[in-house]
């Protein structure tokens, strides 16, 4: 397969092997995100931090108002207009994209950080054929006529469409061959860093596979950055490397899927994956977590998840458990860290649960 | 299913087809193109497909919501499609909807009373009765019977507390048969949970006939006993929900439980058995409509359409081969 040349800092080297000891291609630290609404501000995102490593897909999980699509929209500079960035940092290559200006951003965006949204009817234009959207993003790149012609060839081949779709307009798609095409324009300019936003989840459940094998593929052959941004666990330890949960504007706990997934610290992601229906196992009693996420106009005082935790001390209600790291990679934002082997088999029961 | 029920089901459906589009043309839209099924009373019944394959429209039919094709639907022995004035009326009480989305199912300006009394009021149920009824459909549901909860409007409450509102007034007349159309779709798991587990408790306490329309493997594993499987309009499978999860017999039904990722590292990440859809529409009145998709697919696929025939006890499969 041959890429286009796109200008690339030397800081990162598609040879380089991921590993702990190369700095990571992205480093959000300590990122704040605030919404100015009629009845005052929100913290959606109140102090995240997390690294994504060249060559790795990460999950972005939580559920729906936890901040994980505002601080993935924050990575790509494109922000809803009553939110704004309030404090911390995105060190992407080594330079902090949060003091880009417009133009700045604009040379980042689709060469170096692209996005795959969740519905691609809402990413592609629907007056325009396929074919003229390529194009166009080709055209950011300064690529033009017959390169951007074989190009378009090369990319489709790359999602596993034909060049029939070429002359079609979104609506003439089904929903997965949508997906294959936003997936196409986000590699187009042969970007680091894909964010893509539940990009399955619209999706049937064999279109959903079809897509995420596509994607980890691709991700895998082009040493692809990836950050996946889901409420769906099982995605998540389907295809992403590594995990970083969400709560309440939070990240609660980080590390490799495996770890994370195998063995949560957390209190919340032990509870979500006891919520989890799993196809291969007995169909035991769900779990539920009770209660819901607090509102973010007025957070409690410690720990957010303190309110719904079964395992909730004085402590947690008092003061706000830092992100730690416990093992090699994997942190977790709890006062009872140290106790997570007793909690996490406490946890496995329904009882505990049930208040 | 003891032997009184096989003699008379409550849902008794005979060749019912729905199609969309002039009659006669080319391009009529077969959404549902011959079902035969009963359900038997207390059933409860998983109806699983993907998007576009007539699940929807299945359930619609079945609450004379929109008027089939050709077939019929019998509820309790009467064709729903005779039911006129006051034996319509009784039907609507007695066949319900539980709403996908409980954001839009509830009036915005109605509190949870007015929501719950609705119902009451077009059934003629007395005033006096009316309060007794709320507050035993709240507490079934498991949201406090009290004058609190009666009070809420919609913004007030969580998506959570939402359908089980809505799941609450689809209750509150008693019915004998209901039909859920995604009823967890929108909410997020930790939360899916509980009302899952409502579910399961209404499904074991009420003698409630219900169907629940999904394209979500594992809830229609967590909620029903026995699941049929749509393809294009068409019931492939239909068979006792964990003997068709552990061993699918239609070559559809093997890549759908097949592509259903789980919660935990280790997992099957083998290519699906299945052919890409190429999007195109293959000719549904010959031959398997799977065949184009299907990777064991001969001759007599082509020529033959393939009708539902047992496999084992209960189940049911429409293929040719014997997998």
């Amino acid at each position: 397969m041959t890429l286009p040349p796109v200008s690339q800092t030397d800081y990162i080297s598609r040879e380089t092997r991921p590993g702990y000891d190369v700095p990571p291609l992205l480093s959000v630290r300590d990122l704040r995100v605030s919404y100015r609404t009629a009845s005052g501000d929100v913290h959606a995102v109140d102090g995240v931090s997390f690294d994504v490593r060249q060559a790795e897909m990460v999950g972005l999980v939580g559920e729906s108002g936890c901040g994980k699509t505002t601080a993935a929209r924050a990575l790509t500079g494109v922000m809803a207009g009553n939110a704004r960035v309030t404090s911390g940092s995105i060190l992407f290559t080594g330079r902090d994209i949060l003091n880009y200006g417009v133009e700045e951003m604009r040379a980042v965006r689709w060469r170096e950080i692209s996005f795959v949204p969740q519905s691609a009817m809402n990413s592609l234009d629907p007056v325009y054929r396929v074919e003229q959207q390529m194009r166009e993003v080709l055209r950011r790149g300064g690529i033009r006529g017959r390169p951007a012609g074989e190009r378009t060839i090369e990319l489709l081949d790359m999602v596993g469409l034909g060049t029939d779709v070429l002359r079609l307009f979104p609506h003439q798609l089904s929903g997965g061959m949508r997906q294959r095409v936003a997936i196409a324009l986000a590699l187009a300019l042969d970007p680091l860093l894909v964010v893509a936003d539940e990009p399955v989840t619209a999706l049937d459940v064999i279109v959903q596979r079809e897509v995420l094998d596509t994607l980890r593929d691709l991700q895998k052959r082009l040493r692809l950055a990836v950050i996946m941004i889901t409420h769906d666990i099982s995605v998540v330890a389907y295809c992403c490397d590594s995990i970083v949960v969400m709560y309440a504007g939070q990240v609660v706990e980080s590390g490799p899927s495996a770890t994370v997934l195998g063995a949560p610290a957390h209190p919340y992601t032990m509870g979500l994956c006891n919520a989890f229906p799993d196809l291969e196992r007995a169909a035991d009693l769900l779990v539920p977590i009770q209660g819901s996420p607090p509102d973010l106009h007025d957070t409690p005082a410690g720990c957010r998840f303190a309110p719904r935790c079964p395992f909730a001390i004085d402590r947690c209600a008092q003061e706000i458990p830092p992100l730690m790291e416990t093992d090699a990679g994997h942190k977790v934002a709890c006062w009872r860290d140290t106790e997570a082997p007793i909690l996490r088999a406490r946890a496995t029961e329904a009882a505990t649960w049930m208040r | 299913m003891d032997a009184m029920t096989e003699i008379a089901p409550l849902i008794d459906v005979r060749g019912l087809a729905k199609y969309f589009g002039r009659p006669g043309s080319k391009a009529i839209t077969r959404a549902v193109d011959g079902l035969d099924f009963r359900l038997a009373r207390g059933e409860t019944v998983g109806l699983l497909g993907e998007s576009g394959s007539g699940k929807t429209t299945t359930g619609r039919l079945l609450l004379r919501l929109t008027e089939p094709s050709t077939g019929e639907i019998r509820f309790d022995g009467t064709d729903i499609a005779s039911f006129r004035g006051s034996a319509l009326r009784s039907f609507r009480a007695r066949a319900q909807l539980v709403f996908q989305n409980p954001f839009d199912a509830l009036d915005p300006r109605f509190t949870v009373r007015q929501s719950l009394a609705e119902p009451l009021r077009n059934a003629r149920v007395p005033k006096h009765q009316r309060e007794t009824s709320m507050r035993a459909a709240l507490d079934r549901v498991h949201l406090p019977g009290t004058e609190a909860t009666l009070e809420k409007y919609p913004h007030q409450m969580s998506g959570g507390q939402l359908q089980r509102v809505v799941l609450a007034r689809a209750l509150i007349l008693d019915p004998d048969f209901i039909v859920a159309d995604e009823p967890v779709s929108m909410l997020d798991v930790s939360v899916r949970a509980g009302i899952l587990n409502v579910l399961r408790e209404v499904r074991d306490a009420l003698r409630l006939t219900a169907i629940y329309i999904s394209h979500d493997v594992a809830l229609v594993r967590y909620v029903c006993a026995r699941t049929m499987v749509m393809y294009r309009g068409k019931i492939v499978e239909d068979g006792p929900t964990a003997e068709l999860v552990r061993s699918p017999r239609h070559p559809y039904t093997v890549a759908l439980i097949g592509a259903v990722p789980v919660p935990r590292v280790e997992q099957n990440r083998e290519p699906i058995p299945i052919r890409r859809s190429q999007g195109g529409r293959i000719d549904v009145t010959i031959g398997c409509r799977f065949r184009d998709r299907c990777l064991h697919a001969h001759d007599r696929c082509t020529a033959e359409e393939p009708t539902l025939r047992v496999v084992a006890r209960d189940h049911r499969t429409a293929c040719h081969l014997d997998l």
